[in-house]
């Protein structure tokens, strides 16, 4: 345990089109605008928690954000939870964000998740994840790892390969 | 307000996942000042960095750059902006506060009624915001 509990609580991004972003996140994620804070930066989230802010930035031209494999410097990606924690929710993600025509960039079992990385309008590399059961990872050294691509298990082709492991997971 | 989507819901902020110069130093330093624990360290440099594994099993994950990485300003470039974490105990905001003037390091604190935050920047220049309950 560490000697100060944190919670994560957001990610600010900076957009080039503020309402275009807003809409991506109301439409991906299904947030709601929850106000604004104190530098005006937009607030959204669920449930009336905060997630995420955005703010517009002042050159809308400016340089965008450099994606995976290419070398850079910053933010990799900022990563969602959802719930509850079935692999069939993130199915019903994975439906979502195709119907909506969003860029998968792709899609893999870490062992401790099972995840999908997209990009937002800007070219944020953003992560959704389920939780996998705990006991899968809990007596392992390093319980992070990239296992498997999911996609075909995310078009419903077959399971996940870690779940013939785990019957009672959803 | 929209119709919202079905069949799942976002539950939490989870993690953010930073690429940097030299990922040791970084981790040790958010072990050091924000008193994250590593709970893993893979091959390819990568620490895993959270404050409670069974209630988040990462917060903050520190990578290399690979070659050819550039700097970028994040007060004013497209993207990344910050992040922001919340300290459950007000006796940990004050040790952060300690620790980041014990090593120099410029931290702008604010404060109201029911705030208290504070923002500094790591060594490549990446902001942070950590605050709590007043």
């Amino acid at each position: 345990m560490s000697d100060t509990l944190l919670r994560t609580t957001r990610v600010t991004l900076r957009a080039s089109d503020i309402a275009r972003s807003v809409k991506f996140y109301e439409d991906v994620f299904g947030f709601d605008q929850l106000g604004k804070d104190e530098a005006g930066r937009t607030l959204m989230g669920a449930d009336g928690i905060v997630m995420l802010a955005l703010e517009q930035a002042k050159d809308p031209n400016g340089s965008r954000p450099v994606v995976e494999p290419q070398p850079f410097i910053g933010m990799e990606h900022f990563a969602f939870e959802l719930e509850p924690d079935s692999f069939e929710v993130l199915r019903a993600f994975w439906r979502h964000i195709n119907a909506l025509g969003v860029e998968i960039h792709h899609c893999v079992d870490h062992i401790i998740t099972n995840s999908i990385y997209f990009l937002d309008p800007d070219r944020n590399l953003i992560e959704a994840y389920i939780n996998c059961p705990k006991e899968r990872a809990r007596d392992l050294e390093h319980p992070y790892g990239t296992v498997e691509d999911l996609d075909d298990a995310l078009a419903g082709k077959c399971q996940p390969a870690w779940m013939k492991d785990y019957p009672h997971a959803k | 307000m929209g119709k919202k989507p079905e069949g799942f819901k976002v539950r939490k902020a989870g993690h953010l996942v930073i690429r940097v110069k030299d990922p040791a130093a970084t981790a040790a330093f958010f072990q050091e000042v924000v008193g994250f624990n590593r709970k893993g360290v893979l091959q390819r440099g990568m620490h895993f960095l959270t404050s409670d594994f069974e209630d988040n099993h990462h917060m903050l994950l520190v990578r290399p750059a690979k070659d050819g990485a550039e700097e970028r300003d994040f007060r004013s470039a497209i993207g990344f902006a910050g992040v922001t974490y919340e300290i459950t105990d007000a006796d940990g905001f004050d040790r952060i506060i300690d620790r980041l003037n014990a090593r120099g390091v410029g931290v702008l604190v604010d404060e109201d009624d029911t705030r208290r935050s504070l923002r500094f920047r790591d060594e490549d220049g990446l902001p942070y915001e950590f605050w709590c309950k007043a």
